[in-house]
């Protein structure tokens, strides 16, 4: 290697260890927030007051009230989903528009199999929960509750 | 060397190189497989396809940037150096069925273009932590395919030095690139502590040996003085280990002084074909040898041997006693200069 292509290599790699260093941690100190999955519920059904099931071969879900008039979705996932970024998202009830979620809510990915829970704080006193994927703009699935 | 075209010039080194690239490659794959099975017993086909050959590659890539600073810092590199452009094909191709599952996977069953999805599918551009991180992955990519697909001779010889050259110093644009996209790919899909120091480590590993060679190298191309009739001190003969060089820095370039057979010869330390330090080979059956890709000079006259037709320049040494000396004036490539005789005495 000549000196200049070596004086080039130094200066390539201070710049680079600064610059790198200093996105890299400004990313690890803003992480996204989701939700994430948790090996177990952590409230009972016996603490419903009410609630209601859907279910398939793919996932079983319920959503409870408890005593306070707060609700949870709890969801078992059995498959994973074959979409890059599948999500439990809750939106009005009259909310169809599949490509612009601005007034749809994200609760959390569903990355593999597993026991999710989400709170349901919500404005809304009718609402449909589903599972969305923002990349392909698809609706994977629509939980139809009984 | 080869006069005749030929796509690749085989020896046993380089077999035995590519033997140990397959090799690992294919470990690390079956390592992989295996314990993510055991592990994560419900993870899909594609998602272990796409983490397995995106995590080799990135292994693989942080082993290649190394082998340059370390080959410098530690002569017991060298041998890796010689054929790390397979290594740099080799990488491609695994980061490429990376890439190409990844696409399929994540942009393929979309109402748009797959590649279109890429850039378009999250345009977040302006937040960080939801940067859409596939994007640097692609761009990183695609600057690799530009490097394996002209990292033949041909292309070199083709394209000219300098312009392959520009277009291979991309690689650390690349490595930049494919570090920001394994750090937002872990922080926006699988937040771990682990993932990111080991990302982290590897970073600082291979920032740190390219820093600590440069640093290295910067003292030994400081200049020496001239002395009063115009010469550089060398050294001691004795410190020349035979069939080897010193090298001294004279007008802004290193000169390497060789000993071989009782004599001492100096030329240019830049070997022609990729800028090879001629003065770290060594002689081998009477020409000097790079230690890159094994171009050779004669160390009398800095030309090839026949029928190759690469030159350098040539350099008059001067021994006084123990002491050598360099006239730093260069000859013209190709000049021959009569060799210094050893006395034993």
């Amino acid at each position: 290697m000549i000196r200049p292509l070596r004086k080039r290599h130094r200066l390539i790699w201070m710049a680079l260890l600064v610059i790198i260093s200093i996105l890299f941690i400004k990313s690890y100190k803003s992480p996204v927030n989701y939700p994430q999955k948790s090996g177990s519920y952590t409230v009972q059904p016996s603490d419903f007051v009410e609630s209601v099931t859907a279910g398939n071969d793919y996932y079983d879900a319920a959503v409870g009230t408890l005593s306070s008039g707060g609700k949870v979705l709890q969801l078992y996932l059995k498959v994973p989903f074959r979409s890059p970024a599948p999500g439990v998202y809750v939106a009005p009830e009259n909310n169809d528009n599949n490509d612009n979620i601005a007034g749809y809510r994200f609760l959390g990915r569903l990355n593999e199999v597993g026991r999710y829970e989400f709170k349901l704080d919500l404005p809304w006193d009718n609402y449909q929960l589903m599972v969305y994927d923002p990349i392909k703009k698809t609706r994977l699935e629509t939980f139809k509750f009984q | 060397m080869g006069h005749q075209y030929t796509a690749v010039l085989w020896n046993r080194q380089k077999k035995v190189y590519d033997l140990v690239i397959l090799t690992g490659i294919v470990l690390y794959l079956v390592l992989f497989i295996v314990t993510s099975l055991i592990l994560r017993p419900e993870i899909t086909q594609e998602t272990l396809i796409i983490r397995a050959t995106g995590s080799l590659s990135l292994l693989m890539l942080h082993v290649i940037l190394c082998i340059g600073p370390l080959s410098r810092l530690n002569r017991r590199f060298l041998p890796l150096l010689y054929n790390r452009r397979h290594l740099g094909v080799s990488m491609f191709v695994v980061a490429a069925v990376h890439g190409v599952f990844s696409i399929l996977q994540f942009h393929s069953l979309g109402n748009i273009n797959p590649l279109v999805s890429v850039f378009a599918s999250n345009l977040d551009y302006g937040s960080l932590h939801n940067f859409p991180f596939q994007t640097l992955g692609f761009l990183g990519l695609t600057i690799f395919f530009l490097m394996a697909a002209t990292s033949h001779d041909f292309w070199l010889a083709n394209l000219g030095p300098r312009f392959w050259k520009v277009l291979h110093m991309m690689v650390y644009a690349a490595y930049g690139l494919i570090i920001m996209h394994v750090m937002l790919g872990i922080v926006q899909s699988e937040p771990s502590m682990m993932l990111v120091a080991l990302l982290g480590a590897g970073f600082l590993f291979v920032a740190g040996v390219h820093l600590l060679a440069g640093y290295r190298e910067s003292k030994v191309d400081r200049e020496k003085g001239l002395n009063q009739r115009g010469y550089v001190m060398v050294g001691k003969v004795s410190h020349i280990p035979e069939n080897k060089a010193v090298t001294v820095v004279v007008n802004g370039e290193k000169v390497a002084i060789f000993k071989y057979d009782g004599k001492l010869s100096a030329i240019s330390n830049v070997c022609k074909h990729q800028n090879g330090p001629l003065g770290e080979g060594k002689i081998i059956d009477g020409c000097i040898t790079c230690p890159w890709h094994g171009y050779q000079y004669l160390p009398h006259n800095g030309c090839s041997p026949p029928p190759f037709t690469e030159k350098v320049a040539t350099y008059d040494v001067l021994l006084e006693g123990e002491n050598v000396y360099l006239n730093p004036k260069p000859f013209p490539e190709g000049t021959e200069r009569k060799p210094v005789t050893i006395n034993k005495s």
